[in-house]
């Protein structure tokens, strides 16, 4: 006779332990709810991003202007929603690339070891060990300002964080039954690296790849303040608040609102993260209680 | 132990030669003609004297003939001149680390002790209301930016309230030693203060409560309440003088930022301090400063690692060090 349960897979479990969590309702819906936003939020007005009105400089919230009108009475509603595109797609794709790059080169490092293991671990502390802001501030000026110079910026100095996790997942379980039964099947290196370890590393890249999407919206928008990074005519939730700061005794809300959204932004990745790292290791959710 | 320092000791100047060296170059590939602005400031300037001026200052030479140069003009304690502001790197440099060590000293003072004090509240108290509180509003803090932070402040104290000024450091038109120079200053300070340390405070509570917690749950602290210690003792004395190691080790590894500054802050409030005087000379391709403000951060950083690692051997005896 049949057995009327199935044996419940990984992904189910951690699908249920996600429902679970209120947090994670609440990061998962705030995150959801921004890129609705910033997707869909220009279209329903009719103005355009860099449409100026000298007449309606710095004006307060209206009907015709929800979130008012910048110091070139620009509509800053466009301008948020525009700017949110932008740095969220930095987050997410930083995020996205670093766990892939910085994945593969743990596991690289994890299984083949060696060598290999020692040269690619010395990249990572050396990255470690130059203080962050000055890489930040001396890459960014020398690539100059742009989407993707930022992007690879970020991604080449965030791919480390990723790489020491899928390193250790990669080491506590490179010796055991199931990587051998691979490779007695006769399974390539790459195979085993690729079907086999990577799956197995997944939750704390899963995790990793959460809140390196935050830190990157943080550096983004951070550089952007400073005047590098995305540089105008492109907006950004960061070089909105550039010029608004210079204002900040006429309009203070212009000041108030793009911050808000990069709070939104971080916030929802850092809740998503923790989510996400209870539902897929509850070990370790009971180890930091 | 004197060997592993000794050896630590010995890895530091590859470690500092490879930091300098990246910067250097990255430094020297960046667009920009470092004599443009002296090119600006005299504008009958020739052709030929601009040549003999690029030779002058060797900017003609490979960068790793630069690099050397530098270098040993760095040993000699001679960093070279400011092109921007036409006077010795360090006379410019000294001013910005006194505004800054001003600032982040009160602001660790400050925020690390309050953090220490609330992290213990929050590990005796567990899962109390004032526990949840604080630990919802580190985490909602967290995910607050700085520079942001430090503009609704600003909307809040200075443009509603008009309690303190936006930036600087104090007002030009008084005299120093009076009362109202003081006080002016001590006004300027106090927003940057609170911005940093509301960021230490996010970092170091967190860490104290669960270094807490963990030391709570050993058996030697049964045995302390068993002996009929009062609860005072139990924490006070046996509880956080363990549950303490790591929180040093935390607050000697982040020291760094207390001679480096903050560039966001201290760009936000106009705080001629170091970690502006970073961005400004990177931006002005200002070399000779950058560099040597760069090496003061990376000499401060691996310093303070050492350090860290030696404190918590010597307050740890379970941890030995091999020379």
């Amino acid at each position: 006779m049949e057995t009327a349960e199935r044996q419940e897979g990984y992904w189910s479990i951690v699908w249920r332990r996600f429902k679970r969590h209120r947090v994670a309702y609440v990061g998962f819906f705030f995150f959801v709810f921004l890129l609705l936003l910033v997707i869909l939020g220009p279209h329903v007005v009719s103005y355009q991003l860099d449409q100026v009105s000298l007449g309606e400089r710095m004006h307060a919230p209206s009907t015709a202007h929800w979130f008012g009108t910048d110091e070139l009475g620009r509509d800053t509603w466009v301008r948020i929603m525009l700017g949110g595109r932008v740095s969220l797609a930095v987050g997410l794709l930083v995020g996205f690339s670093t766990v892939i790059l910085g994945g593969l080169i743990g596991i690289l490092a994890g299984y083949v070891g060696g060598a290999v293991d020692n040269a690619l671990m010395r990249v990572v502390d050396l990255i470690y060990t130059i203080p962050r802001i000055v890489l930040l501030l001396v890459l960014s000026k020398l690539a100059g300002p742009g989407l993707l110079n930022i992007i690879i910026i970020l991604v080449a100095l965030e791919w480390t964080n990723a790489a020491r996790l899928a390193r250790s997942a990669v080491l506590s379980f490179r010796e055991q039954e199931f990587v051998l039964a691979a490779q007695c099947l006769g399974a390539s290196q790459g195979r085993v690296m690729l079907r086999h370890l990577l799956p197995n590393s997944l939750a704390p890249l899963i995790v990793a790849a959460t809140l390196d999407a935050g830190a990157a919206i943080r550096a983004e928008t951070t550089l952007s303040f400073l005047g590098l990074g995305i540089q105008p005519p492109m907006p950004s939730w960061g070089n909105l608040l550039t010029h608004a700061a210079t204002n900040i005794f006429i309009a203070p809300l212009q000041v108030f609102l793009p911050g808000l959204f990069i709070f939104f932004a971080l916030m929802s990745f850092n809740l998503l993260g923790d989510a996400l790292r209870d539902a897929l290791d509850p070990r370790l959710a009971q180890a930091r209680r | 132990m004197l060997l592993y320092v000794a050896r630590r000791l010995l890895q530091i100047v590859p470690l500092l030669l490879f930091i300098s060296g990246v910067i250097f170059l990255l430094l020297h590939l960046m667009p920009g003609d470092p004599l443009y602005r002296m090119l600006q400031d005299i504008p009958h300037l020739r052709a030929e004297d601009y040549e003999r001026l690029r030779r002058l200052y060797g900017f003609d030479d490979p960068v790793y003939i630069q690099y050397g140069k530098w270098l040993w003009q760095l040993i000699q304690l001679n960093p070279g001149y400011s092109r921007e502001y036409g006077q010795p790197a360090l006379d410019i440099i000294w001013p910005a680390l006194k505004n800054t060590l001003v600032l982040t000293l009160m602001a660790v003072a400050i925020g690390k002790s309050l953090a220490i004090l609330l992290g213990i509240f929050s590990a005796i108290r567990q899962y109390s209301v004032g526990d949840y509180l604080l630990t919802g509003l580190t985490f909602i803090a967290y995910s607050v930016p700085a520079f942001w932070l430090g503009l609704m402040m600003m909307i809040v104290f200075s443009v509603k309230l008009g309690w303190l000024p936006t930036s600087g450091i104090v007002n030009a038109d008084l005299t120093p030693g009076t009362w109202e120079y003081v006080m002016d200053w001590v006004k300027h300070l106090i927003l940057p203060v609170a911005v940093l340390a509301i960021s230490e405070i996010i970092q170091v509570q967190r860490f104290m409560r669960s270094s807490l917690l963990e030391v709570l749950r050993q058996d030697y602290l049964t045995t302390a309440r068993a002996k009929g210690l009062s609860e005072q003792a139990v924490i006070g004395k046996h509880a956080l003088k363990n549950a303490l190691i790591p929180v040093v080790t935390i607050i000697a590894v982040t020291m760094p930022r207390v001679v480096g500054g903050s560039t966001v802050v201290e760009t936000v409030f106009a705080y001629p301090g170091m970690g502006r005087l970073l961005y400004t000379s990177i931006m002005g391709n200002d070399y000779v400063v950058a560099m040597t403000v760069v090496m003061i951060i990376a000499v401060t950083v691996v310093f303070f690692n050492l350090l860290a690692d030696i404190i918590y051997g010597w307050l740890d005896p379970r941890i030995r060090y091999q020379g």
